[in-house]
Parts: C-alpha cells; sequence; structure tokens
C-alpha cells in the first residue's frame, strides 16, 4: 500500500487554520469530516455509538474544531497519520462529551455548532456548505449509504481488536509499521492478525450475501 | 457435482485474500481457479466479497482526495460507468463533475489505450447536446473524466419519475416538477455560481409549456441532432440509454459518456444489473456480433423513445436471455396498443429504428432527426407504418433461423473476451475426448470434470454444457457405471432436450441394462431430429429385436441397411431376427424380407449369410 503524504492543500490549511483562519479550518473539516465520523462511530462503544446517532452533527462538527486547535503541537505527514491522530483526539472529545452529557450536565455552550463558530468568528461560509450531513436529500443519502453502512455493519461483528485493526489499516490507511507502532506489537503480528480479521470480514459478508443485496455478481 | 475438496482450503482461500489485498485483481482470481478448478465457486464468492469491501471502505477515500488538478468536494452519482463527484478544478476555479471510473473497470492494457483514444475522441466533440468533457487522466491506478457540471438530472430518473406519478395524461411540466425534485437545485447552484454558463442558451425558452409527447420528440430530434454530429465526427456512442442523457432543469437533453461503451458481452462479469440495463437498449447485432455503429446507436435511440413515450422498454424481461431474445426476433408492442393518444407516424418512427436488419433502419441520425423535425411540424414523416401483413412476412422470414439465437448464444459464450477460463475449457475437453477414444475412462471422466467445473458458472453457454454433460456421461458409461451416466445424460437433456449425443448415450446404457422400450423411445425422439442417421435405426431395431417386435427390428435393420448398403451388423441382426422368428426355410425368409420390403440384391445378400455369422 502506497503511503499517501499530506497533500499540499492540508499543510496549507493547517497552517492558515493555526493562524486563526476559520475559513481555512472549514475546509480542512470538509475535507475530513465524513472519514473522521465514520472511524469514529465504529470506534465507539454500543450505547455512545447511539448516542451519537442520535444527537445532532454539531456535536461532532464542535469537536473537530476542538481537536483541529490542537493542531499546534502535531506536525502530520502522512495522510494516515494525519487521520489517526485526529480521529483519535475527536474519539476522546466525543466521548468525554457524551459521558458528559449522559450524566445530566448538559452544557448549553457544548451546543453551539461550529457553523456558528465560523459564521462569529469570520461571517464566512464555504466548502462545509457543500458538504451534506445526515439531512442531505434523498437521492444523495441512498447514493451515500448504501455499501459504506453495509461494511460497517459487517465491522461491528468483529471484535474490537479485529476491528481496530481494519480500521487501522483500511480506512486510517496505515502502515503495518505505524499499525505495530500504535498497537504495540511486531510488524509481522499485525500483519497476520490483519489478514485472519479481513478473512472473518470477508466470511460474514459472504454469509449475509452482502454482494448479491448490492446488486454485485 | 464431481467436485473433491482439496486438502487446505482454508489456506487457500486466505493466501488468495491475501493477494486481493496486496492489489490482486481478476487476473489474481483466474490464476487461482486455474490453480484449483473444483474451487472456482468458491474463489468467486471470496473475491465479489473482497470487491464490495474494498468498495466500502474506499468510498470516502475521494471526498477530499486530489485528482491531479482537482479536488473532490462529494458524491453525486453513482453508476455502471463509475462514480460521479463535484469537483473542483484548481487551476481554473471552476466546478465540474468528475466521473471516476471503478478500479478494475479497465482490466488490461489494451482496453487502458481504447479508453485513452475514445476518451480523446469523444473530448474533441463539442454540441450543445453533448456534455463537454474537459480533460481525461489518470492517477494512481483511477481513471477520470472531468465533464460540465450539468444541472439536471439523467433521464431514466425522470422516467422513473414519470412511472410513479400515475396513469396518463403526462404533462411536460410534470417532467420539471421531477427534475426540481431530484436535483438539489441550490447546492448545484452554489456550486455553479450565480454566471454558470447556462446550457439551454438560446435554445426553447419554455419547453415545459408544450404536450408531453412534443416535450419528448424535441428531445429526441435534439439526441438525434447529437448523434449525427458525433458520427459525422467519428464517433459512436456504442451505449445509448436514458441514464446516458442528462436532461438540464431547462429542458435541454445533454449526452453522457460518449465513446466509452464497452464490449456489452464483458459486462456479464460486472455487475448483472448493470448488465441488464445495458443490455434492453443493445441493438441486435450489438449482442450477436458486437458490432456497434450508427446505426446501432439510432435503434438504441429508437428504444429509448419507445420508452419515453410508454414508460416500457420494449424489450426487456426478467432475465438476460429472454430479453436477448426478444431483441434478436420479437417485434415490440406496438406503442398504440399500449396508448391510442401515440400518433401513427411517431409509431412509424420509433419502428424504423427498431428495424431487426440495420440497413432497413434509417440510413443515419441526421434522416432520423428530419423524420421527428416533421412530425413536430405536422408534415407527414418519411417513415411509413408497417402493414400487418408485412410485419408477419418479417416474422416468418425470421422465425425459421431458429438455430441463429443459438449460435449467437454459443458465440456470445465462446468468444466473450472475460472468459480466460475458455481455452482451458476447450483444451480439457479435448483431452477428455483423446483419453475417452483410447478407452482410459478414468482420465478422459477427470479431464471432463475439470472442464465442467469451470464451464457451470458461465452464463448463455447452455450448448457446450449440455455436451459436457454428455461427455461426462460417456465417460462414465464407459465405465460401466450406469446409474451416474444416467444422470449426467438427463442432466444434458435438462439444459437441452434435443441434445441428441444425450440421447443417443441414454438409449444405449438402456440397452446395457435391458430397458429396451426405453431406448426404443429415446432413439424415436434422436430420429425424429436426425432422421437420416443410420446407427439409430440398427440400434433401435436391436431394441425391437430384444423387445421379440421383430417385424419393427427389420425395418429399422432395413433402413439401416438402405442408409448404409452392405451394412454387415444389420445384415446378421436380421439374420438373428428370421432364426428367433423360427422362419427356417429359404422360401419363408424370402417372402417375410419381401413383405418389410427388402430389394432383391438385399434378400440375397442377407440370406448368403451363414447361420453362424448370426447373433
Amino acid at each position: 500500500m502506497a503511503v499517501r503524504l499530506v497533500d499540499s492543500v492540508t499543510r496549507t490549511l493547517i497552517r492558515d487554520g493555526r493562524e486563526g483562519d476559520a475559513r481555512a479550518l472549514s475546509t480542512l473539516f470538509a475535507r475530513y469530516q465524513e472519514k473522521v465520523l465514520r472511524i469514529v462511530r465504529l470506534r465507539l462503544s454500543g450505547p455512545l455509538r447511539d448516542r451519537l446517532r442520535l444527537q445532532s452533527m454539531d456535536i461532532l462538527q464542535e469537536t473537530f474544531l476542538h481537536a483541529i486547535r490542537k493542531l499546534k503541537d502535531f506536525e502530520p505527514t502522512t495522510e494516515a497519520s494525519f487521520l489517526h491522530w485526529l480521529s483519535r483526539i475527536v474519539e476522546n472529545v466525543i466521548r468525554d462529551q457524551l459521558d458528559y452529557w449522559s450524566a445530566g450536565k448538559r452544557d448549553s455552550a457544548a451546543e453551539r455548532s461550529l457553523d456558528q463558530s465560523i459564521a462569529l468568528a469570520s461571517g464566512h461560509v464555504h466548502l462545509r456548505d457543500m458538504i451534506p450531513d445526515e439531512g442531505a436529500s434523498p437521492t444523495q443519502a441512498v447514493t451515500r449509504k448504501g455499501m459504506r453502512s453495509i461494511v460497517d455493519e459487517l465491522l461491528l461483528e468483529l471484535d474490537e481488536f479485529e476491528r481496530e485493526l481494519i480500521i487501522q489499516r483500511k480506512l486510517e490507511g496505515l502502515t503495518f509499521g505505524e499499525m505495530a507502532n500504535d498497537l504495540g506489537k511486531s510488524e509481522d503480528a499485525v500483519r497476520k492478525h490483519f489478514n485472519r480479521s479481513f478473512q472473518k470480514l470477508v466470511a460474514l459478508a459472504e454469509k449475509k450475501k452482502v454482494p448479491e443485496r448490492l446488486g454485485f455478481g | 457435482m464431481i467436485e473433491t475438496e482439496p486438502e487446505g482450503m482454508a489456506e487457500i482461500i486466505g493466501s488468495f485474500i491475501e493477494e486481493l489485498l496486496e492489489g490482486g485483481d481478476r487476473s489474481t482470481l483466474e490464476e487461482y481457479c486455474g490453480r484449483y478448478p473444483s474451487m472456482r465457486r468458491a474463489l468467486e464468492g471470496k473475491f465479489e466479497c473482497v470487491r464490495v469491501l474494498e468498495e466500502g471502505f474506499g468510498e470516502d477515500n475521494l471526498a477530499g482526495a486530489e485528482i491531479n488538478d482537482y479536488l473532490v468536494v462529494e458524491e453525486i452519482g453513482r453508476g455502471g460507468m463509475g462514480v460521479v463527484y463535484l469537483a473542483l478544478q484548481k487551476s481554473l476555479d471552476r466546478y465540474v463533475a468528475l466521473k471516476v471510473l471503478p478500479m478494475g473497470m479497465i482490466p488490461d492494457a489494451r482496453e487502458i489505450a481504447r479508453f485513452r483514444n475514445e476518451a480523446r475522441a469523444a473530448s474533441r466533440l463539442s454540441h450543445p447536446n453533448i456534455v463537454p468533457i474537459f480533460s481525461t487522466g489518470e492517477e494512481k491506478g483511477m481513471y477520470y473524466i472531468a465533464m460540465e457540471l450539468i444541472r439536471g438530472i439523467p433521464l431514466s430518473r425522470a422516467l422513473e419519475g414519470l412511472r410513479s406519478t400515475g396513469p396518463e395524461p403526462r404533462t411536460a411540466f410534470e417532467v420539471r416538477g421531477i427534475i426540481e425534485a431530484c436535483v438539489d437545485l441550490p447546492r448545484l447552484s452554489r456550486a455553479l455560481g450565480t454566471d454558470a454558463p447556462e446550457a439551454a442558451a438560446g435554445r426553447n425558452p419554455s419547453p415545459w409549456d408544450q404536450p408531453y409527447l412534443d416535450l419528448v420528440l424535441s428531445l429526441c430530434s435534439d439526441v438525434s441532432d447529437a448523434l449525427a454530429y458525433a458520427h459525422r465526427n467519428g464517433v459512436c456512442h456504442g451505449d445509448l440509454k436514458p441514464s446516458n442523457i442528462m436532461l438540464s432543469s431547462d429542458g435541454v437533453p445533454m449526452i453522457v459518456d460518449f465513446g466509452l461503451a464497452r464490449d456489452v458481452r464483458s459486462l456479464v462479469s460486472i455487475r448483472s444489473q448493470d448488465f441488464l440495463g445495458t443490455l434492453a437498449y443493445a441493438s441486435p447485432e450489438h449482442l450477436a456480433r458486437n458490432v456497434v455503429n450508427e446505426k446501432s446507436d439510432i435503434w438504441s435511440l429508437g428504444v429509448t423513445m419507445y420508452e419515453m413515450i410508454t414508460l416500457r422498454q420494449p424489450f426487456r424481461t426478467g432475465d438476460v436471455a429472454g430479453t436477448i431474445q426478444k431483441i434478436a426476433k420479437i417485434d415490440p408492442l406496438p406503442m398504440r396498443a399500449l396508448s391510442g393518444r401515440v400518433p401513427r407516424d411517431a409509431e412509424a418512427i420509433v419502428a424504423r429504428c427498431l428495424e431487426k436488419e440495420p440497413e432497413r433502419r434509417y440510413h443515419d441520425a441526421q434522416g432520423l432527426k428530419e423524420d421527428i423535425e416533421r412530425l413536430l411540424a405536422g408534415r407527414p414523416v418519411g417513415a411509413r407504418p408497417i402493414g400487418r401483413m408485412a410485419r408477419q412476412l418479417r416474422r416468418a422470414r425470421r422465425n425459421p433461423v431458429v438455430s441463429l439465437l443459438c449460435a449467437a448464444l454459443v458465440v456470445f459464450a465462446l468468444t466473450t473476451p472475460w472468459l480466460m477460463v475458455n481455452s482451458a475449457i476447450q483444451k480439457s475437453l479435448s483431452m477428455g475426448t483423446q483419453y475417452y477414444d483410447e478407452g482410459r475412462y478414468s482420465e478422459a471422466l477427470q479431464s471432463y470434470s475439470m472442464a465442467w467445473n469451470r464451464l457451470k458458472w458461465i452464463p448463455f453457454a447452455e450448448r457446450l454444457k449440455a455436451d459436457a454433460l454428455c461427455d461426462l456421461g460417456n465417460a462414465w458409461s464407459g465405465k460401466g457405471e450406469y446409474e451416474k451416466a444416467i444422470h449426467f445424460y438427463e442432466a444434458a437433456l435438462k439444459i437441452d432436450p434435443a441434445t441428441v449425443s444425450a440421447l443417443i448415450g441414454l438409449g444405449d446404457v438402456y440397452f446395457e441394462i435391458g430397458a429396451y422400450d426405453k431406448t426404443v423411445s429415446l432413439y424415436d425422439k434422436v430420429l425424429l431430429l436426425s432422421p437420416t442417421d443410420r446407427n439409430s435405426y440398427y440400434q433401435r431395431g436391436r431394441a425391437y429385436r430384444r423387445l421379440h417386435m421383430y417385424d419393427k427390428a427389420l425395418k429399422d435393420f432395413r433402413r439401416a441397411i438402405a442408409l448404409a448398403a452392405g451394412d454387415v451388423d444389420a445384415l446378421r441382426e436380421i439374420t438373428a431376427v428370421l432364426s428367433e422368428k423360427g422362419l427356417s426355410t429359404v422360401g419363408e425368409r424370402k417372402a417375410c424380407l419381401g413383405e418389410i420390403g427388402f430389394t432383391g440384391p438385399e434378400i440375397r445378400a442377407i440370406l448368403e449369410l451363414r447361420e453362424g455369422d448370426s447373433q
């Protein structure tokens, strides 16, 4: 798998974002929103995942903004490492916030959406407008859902470690070396575990007749 | 059927999946299937699953990705030819529709070269009813086409919408409502900007005010004008259908995917649903001989017109074989039978597009356009309605050629390029036959089984399948395993009850096990299909003899001798029958043979045979 370096657009957006350019941050957000949201959802435990699904997208947007502000401490080199870093932060922030809310200590400040933040900060809204949220038009929803949600359903049937391996490798795009580092195991062991997990996923897909359901084959 | 599960199947599948994850593709599948033919089904299943999973993981990867000069914003459509994204072209700061072909869609270097050439030719087309191609390219193995972003929906979606709105009368205004409901206009408008070039500039300012049929006709006139222009520039579409015609919110039809059509047969291996979608608009010559030209585009536009007018697809049935047969042989139901509102001239125009013989269709798309324009202007059209008699005559001419479709299907199966396995099947079959001829039945069985295990997954190759099953039956029969032989012969006959070799094989097996009545009835069928087969008369005669139906036996032997003069086997059988009948004197024998119809020389030849020669 080829290593994809952080591209010039992302680098520029990060730099501008650090300097307080809200438009840059919103664009950066637009680029990674869907991927990060997907990864985070897969990583959260069942009850938290459900809660996230019920809550407004604003939670994610707010926490995302919060995460991006931490950028001053991190200099990403590859797309995968950036995505991994970003999704871990977002995951932690969401986990904290959902726990906090579930304890009934809802903070009204946290309800403020990213839109509002950006609008307040700059009076300018850009690309983010064109990224549909969960309430996008039905035709969009049909084209976007399909495969992704079915594959996610399958992933949730794996155990946590197997799922993590697949998230890191297939969604974040980490190399086996990076995964080994993150998981504290040898590269060879990670590779073997990953292959086994993927085989399990294939077996699940076959058992549930996923290709047929999607009109393949 | 004769499939043994190789040892270490799990290991093989494991390493297969690993190879796919490391970038393997369809050729990896073929390689594994070649190595483990009995595992083909399992391997294909895994291959499909990995493909779905990879697409499921990869779906989001492009949103936010940069592909050369384009920044992908989001997905706006998805179809058989790939996913379409809204993308920003950075250098020109404009939004485009970026079509990214699915990975593995273009499997080899030859196809890549073809894609490049055709995309280049299509990108030179400039016509108000053809979606302009800005650029094509490749990055990291992904092929893409950047096109003008159209504020509209595919015509197929508009037709879907009309189907759900209920019965006639339809109005052009309804179509506009559907487009507005489907297109996220504000979002696209933002992308296009307020000064986005209007595709409809200079055209009918209110296409929605006219009657529905007029809207259909004017849309088809525009499409045929675009086709005529492309054809003059040496580019055929090859896959024209409603999903390849965008209908803008200003009522302008615009053709997409010019020249990107692939061999329709290779689509079988991609997605059956997409294949059916394409198949329903393919011309008879496209299906039978893979011929794509101006005439086949005219056919496809005819199918599209029919569907726009009636909201029904004229040739589509529930399955591939039925659709192919309908396209090849059956005239569509006249539109006027579905709706009395359809003018005769409109019927005549569509019927002329849908002539089975290409030379009977419009000479070119320009001619079609002119006829539609004449109809719109209320002038008489060039196409004349086909009378009932002419229709009957044509049907009669087509029907005797029953073998045409079979031949087309066999060619279809044999020549399909994705069938890399084909030569392997042929090789196994001919090796099997060689072993069989040498009496090495076990080896023959092995080879035939190998062929069968590949063949059984191939669509359309029914003839070949029946023959292969029959070969398996012969090999089992050779080994003396009659029960198994019967099983295979019957399987062959299930595919095609007129498989002569299976009828013969089965007849012979029943003879061996003493079921002579069954032998007779099977050879009855053989002789209906093949009335000059000497061997079949001889075999049926032998069965009659065992059933003590001596006259019938003698008649069959006589026919065998008539077909092969001096047939010693038949002569011996006759002598035996005469003895079994208790005719011992020359006189009695002569009289009997004369009654059956033997000629003088034949009788002499029979009587000259010594008694001991008979069985």
